[in-house]
């Protein structure tokens, strides 16, 4: 091979780079870039579905959100509904992963049962959820009863209606975040244990603090990024479930986003609200970054 | 333990059984409140199992057990099959799967490698494109990419269920994290035994890719197969539903009959877990890799 | 006192028997390396006696005390491990003053947020932080005491795990192939260091290595193993000079020592031009004969003043500049590769090529013989035989 050969080959290797990136580059500019900027840009006008044409109306549909009850409300629910899930779906999936990580005969068994929900039908499940959860004959109620205790109005009650979808959106996401929290604790090395029982760290909770607590931190803050996301996320379980109903007890960000969008034909108004949505996401992932970069360098 | 129960011979079923015993009672404990948690797990699972065998009326029956009174799961089965248009369900799910799947690998994988292993004006743009659109969930794209749609005329067809997922940047970001770890000596050794680029993507980093590329599949195909949000805005039709967004349908007084929702609930969850129990490696494998994203 | 007494320690792992009845005694104070290939069961006697590992059966004694069924903590040991088990999220300050710490302030003192505010913890602290920064001191690691490991070479690290390891004063120092992941100057030096850490502590050392130099240059007395046997414990020079089996003298020592495999049939053993009536004692068409590398020496043709004088073929030649190996055979047993050691200064090398004739002198009591089942013959007649028929 002559050097003279050598550019004209970088320069195949280029055309090659462009020919292999290409479908991709061209599927994200239609599928992220476009859409993101016409949600930007649809934002700042009046359009809707129903009628033709449309005028620019600067923040008017921002200013709306300030003064938009049914916001207010969602806004509220999604932080309520973000308050009760995250911490089941933290604190449970890393005791269970403790709890299993050390039986050797059982874990394999009780993975595939915790982890059964995730690979669910969410939509499916939820019915059947729906039918466990019901007021009057649902096996949930039937068996406070016969407990001795009262019924609860699982999905009527305004005051209870985000515990039961948290409870639901906790049940199918345990075996997700367990599976986490194995990985990460199969990760510390088993020597630190040996080093930290030598050292005299043989209670369970200082093997846990001083060893396991520290050095599952990148597991814990991918786990809890990922759960506050999911959390934000809540869309699947409201529609099947309760509609956001009873009386928009259970409507949350994306539910109402989706009826002003789609429902109601709001585009505009809808765009406005993704676009917020869409900047929390961001702050969250820029967020995670700025965590991860600073135990990085304390590391 | 004594020395004599080493030199002692035991069966090794014996031993087999042995190994269950618990260290302590607190063990004991442990694992029986682990197994308590298990059965409210699949609680729901196991009801519904018991529920498409029944027949209406005995599927809110204030005991519950297992096995129906009077049976009928054949004719719930076979009314969800064949009566109602589940099969049609089940085909349209899988067709938007498959293709999905199919135009995922297809475009991410040569994406990746590119972004990985060679050079070009871009690179770094395009990639920064990739990092960005990571956090863009598909809530807040569908007006425009709908509003495209219906420009077009298109809603209603596989195409508008497939398209906004056409090109996966969480595939690409996986894939060229895989890639770079690839070693670059191996991709020079075969230049210099005379290798051209495509070969070296087709017969090297294609064959190195397959766990990779199985893992994401089984992420892919889960996550539209489970997919509500963007069915339920370009599905206008009972022939281009899918499974998922069937489920919907009983919101509304869709079918009274109990027993058979809860079979048609069971058909729609069941392609899933049987993948799930089969492939539970890739599946968990598929998780942990998510976890690189972070 | 017993520093350590181990009395019939066995131990499987589920079919494999990894230790099978080892007993032997350490002195206090004194510094004994586990030596064996690797599977010889050193690691795992290693973890028995800190008790990370239970004995199937059997007794560990630290300092007269029976400490079978007592936790780590409770046996007062340390050990260093393999790869140092630094803790990677804490700073090597906080690394040392860990034992301290476990060892000294209650629990609800060692949570975090109560730590915070824990009285016994506020009073305790300041003698902690002022004994680590003295094993700091010793160690000569006291600059680093604010960085994590991760910022740490090999070297520093060894010596962080070595402070974790001091800071407590414990009875007995374990220490499991600590050198193994240093590089070769390194590890010369740490060698060096741990020695003398030894010497001015007075402290119990137990030491496994897979590496002889190792065991033989630090210790006061070696530990053989091989398969979960003892092969042999003693100095460093006893096993040298006088190895119980030839699995010992083929351990010890580099290069390996030669084994000779002489034809003993019917009663008469032949060596060159040396026949050796067989006829004392046991020697048998199974004896061999063993001589190491550096018992031999080349000599001129003429030479009569060795036992034996053998016709040595060489096939190759590492000059190490202090002093030069040889490889070949010996002319009566072409079968057998020998070794030979010699300081640099052999005029009889000068000038010679692979084809010139050489020949290889040795005494009768350099040699040693083993029986059929690799053990020591030691009767001083037979030595004397053998002597005998060479002159």
């Amino acid at each position: 091979m002559s050097a003279a050969a050598l550019p004209k080959q970088e320069w195949g290797r280029r055309r090659l780079a462009y020919l292999l990136s290409a479908p991709a580059s061209l599927l994200i500019l239609l599928i992220y870039v476009l859409p993101i900027v016409a949600v930007f840009v649809i934002s700042f006008t009046d359009y809707s579905l129903v009628y033709d044409g449309f005028n620019f109306v600067g923040l008017d549909n921002y200013k709306q959100m300030l003064t938009d009850e049914h916001f207010a409300e969602a806004f509220r629910n999604t932080l309520i509904y973000a308050a009760i899930f995250i911490p089941g779906a933290f604190f449970l999936p890393l005791v269970l992963a403790i709890a299993i990580q050390r039986r050797r005969r059982f874990r394999s068994i009780l993975e595939v049962l915790y982890f059964m929900p995730v690979t669910s039908t969410l939509t499916a499940m939820t019915l059947v959820w729906r039918a466990l959860l019901d007021g009057n004959q649902g096996a949930i109620n039937n068996m406070l009863v016969s407990l001795g205790l009262d019924k609860v109005n699982w999905l009527g009650d305004g005051d209870i209606v985000l515990i039961s979808i948290a409870m639901v959106s906790i049940w199918g996401i345990i075996g997700f975040n367990m599976v986490l929290f194995l990985a990460g604790l199969t990760a510390i090395p088993q020597n630190l244990y040996e080093a930290a029982s030598i050292d005299g760290a043989d209670h369970p909770l200082d093997r846990f603090f001083q060893v396991t607590w520290p050095l599952l931190a990148p597991t814990s803050l991918f786990v809890s990024v990922n759960t506050l996301v999911t959390a934000f996320k809540l869309f699947d379980t409201v529609a099947v479930l309760t509609h956001g109903g009873p009386d928009r007890a259970s409507e949350v960000y994306l539910y109402l986003a989706y009826l002003e969008g789609f429902e109601n034909f709001n585009m505009a108004y809808a765009c406005a609200l993704s676009l917020v949505f869409l900047a929390v996401l961001f702050l969250v992932a820029w967020l995670q970054t700025r965590m991860g970069d600073r135990r990085r360098t304390h590391a | 333990m004594s020395v004599t129960s080493i030199e002692q011979p035991q069966a090794s079923w014996l031993r087999f059984l042995a190994s269950f015993k618990p260290k302590s009672i607190a063990d004991a404990v442990g694992t029986g409140l682990l197994f308590l948690g298990a059965w409210l797990v699949i609680f729901p699972f196991i009801w519904m199992l018991s529920a498409s065998l029944k027949p209406a009326d005995e599927v809110y029956d204030s005991n519950f057990h297992f096995w129906p009174e009077t049976f009928r799961g054949d004719v719930n089965y076979y009314g969800v099959l064949f009566d109602q248009p589940y099969l049609t369900f089940l085909a349209n799910s899988f067709i938007v799967c498959a293709g999905i799947l199919v135009v995922q690998l297809v475009t991410a994988v040569p994406a990746a490698y590119a972004l990985a292993k060679l050079k070009f004006r871009g690179k770094t743009i395009l990639f920064g494109f990739v990092v960005a659109s990571l956090t863009i969930p598909i809530n807040v794209t569908s007006i425009p990419i709908y509003l495209g749609l219906v420009k077009v005329g298109l809603l209603d067809t596989y195409f508008s269920l497939m398209f906004p997922f056409f090109v996966s940047v969480f595939a690409i970001f996986l894939f060229r994290q895989f890639f770079k770890d690839y070693p670059d000596s191996i991709i020079d050794a075969a230049r210099v035994d005379g290798f051209s680029e495509i070969e070296i993507i087709l017969r090297l980093i294609l064959p190195a890719a397959i766990p990779a590329v199985a893992a994401f599949s089984v992420f892919s195909v889960v996550a539209h197969w489970n997919d509500l949000y963007w069915p339920l805005i370009v599905v206008q039709s009972q022939e281009k539903m899918t499974a998922a967004l069937s489920m919907l349908q009983y919101q509304s007084e869709f079918d009274n009959d109990y027993g058979r929702t809860f079979a048609s609930a069971t058909v729609v969850t069941l392609p899933m877990v049987v993948i799930f129990l089969f492939a539970r490696r890739l599946f968990i494998r598929s998780i942990t890799m998510s976890g690189i994203k972070g | 006192m017993a520093g350590l007494e181990l009395r019939d320690i066995r131990k499987s792992f589920g079919n494999t028997q990894v230790l099978k009845g080892l007993s032997f005694q350490i002195a206090d104070g004194e510094f004994l390396s586990l030596v064996g290939e690797s599977g010889c069961g050193k690691s795992t006697l290693l973890r028995i006696i800190s008790g990370l590992e239970t004995p199937d059966s059997g007794e560990v004694l630290i300092g007269g005390e029976v400490m079978n069924a007592a936790s780590p903590k409770d046996r007062n040991i340390s050990m260093v491990f393999q790869d140092y088990a630094l803790y990677p999220h804490m700073s090597v300050a906080q690394n040392i003053s860990m034992p301290l710490i476990m060892a000294r302030l209650p629990l609800h003192a060692r949570l975090p947020l109560l730590n915070k505010i824990s009285p016994s913890a506020r009073a305790i602290r300041p003698e902690i932080a002022s004994e680590v920064e003295a094993v700091a001191k010793q160690l000569r690691i006291e600059h680093l005491l604010n960085r994590r490991p991760a910022e740490l070479s090999g070297g520093q690290r060894q010596r962080v795990a070595l402070g974790r390891a001091l800071v407590r004063h414990p009875k007995l120092f374990l220490m499991d192939e600590p050198l193994s992941n240093l590089d070769a100057k390194l590890r010369v030096e740490v060698r060096k260091e741990i020695t003398e850490l030894h010497q001015s502590t007075g402290l119990t050392f137990v030491y496994v290595t897979h590496d002889q130099t190792e065991a033989m240059t630090m210790s006061h007395r070696v530990a053989l193993l091989e398969k979960g046997h003892l092969l042999q414990l003693a100095t460093p020079s006893a096993l040298y000079a006088d190895p119980h089996s030839v699995a010992v003298a083929r351990f010890i020592g580099s290069p390996e020592i030669n084994i000779l495999p002489v034809d003993v049939s019917s009663g008469i053993a032949r060596l060159g031009e040396t026949t050796v009536p067989g006829r004392a004692v046991n020697m048998d068409g199974s004896t061999l004969f063993a001589l190491r590398p550096e018992a031999a020496r080349l000599v001129d043709r003429h030479d009569t003043s060795t036992d034996f004088k053998l016709g040595f073929t060489r096939h190759l030649t590492e000059d190490l500049g202090h002093e030069v190996l040889l490889h070949g055979t010996l002319d009566a047993l072409p079968e057998a590769r020998f070794r030979m050691r010699l300081p640099k200064t052999s005029d009889l090398l000068s000038g010679t090529s692979l084809d010139t004739a050489l020949h290889v002198g040795f005494d009768a009591r350099s040699l040693l013989f083993f029986n059929a089942d690799g053990e020591r013959l030691r009767d001083a007649a037979i030595v004397a035989e053998v002597r005998e028929a060479a002159q």
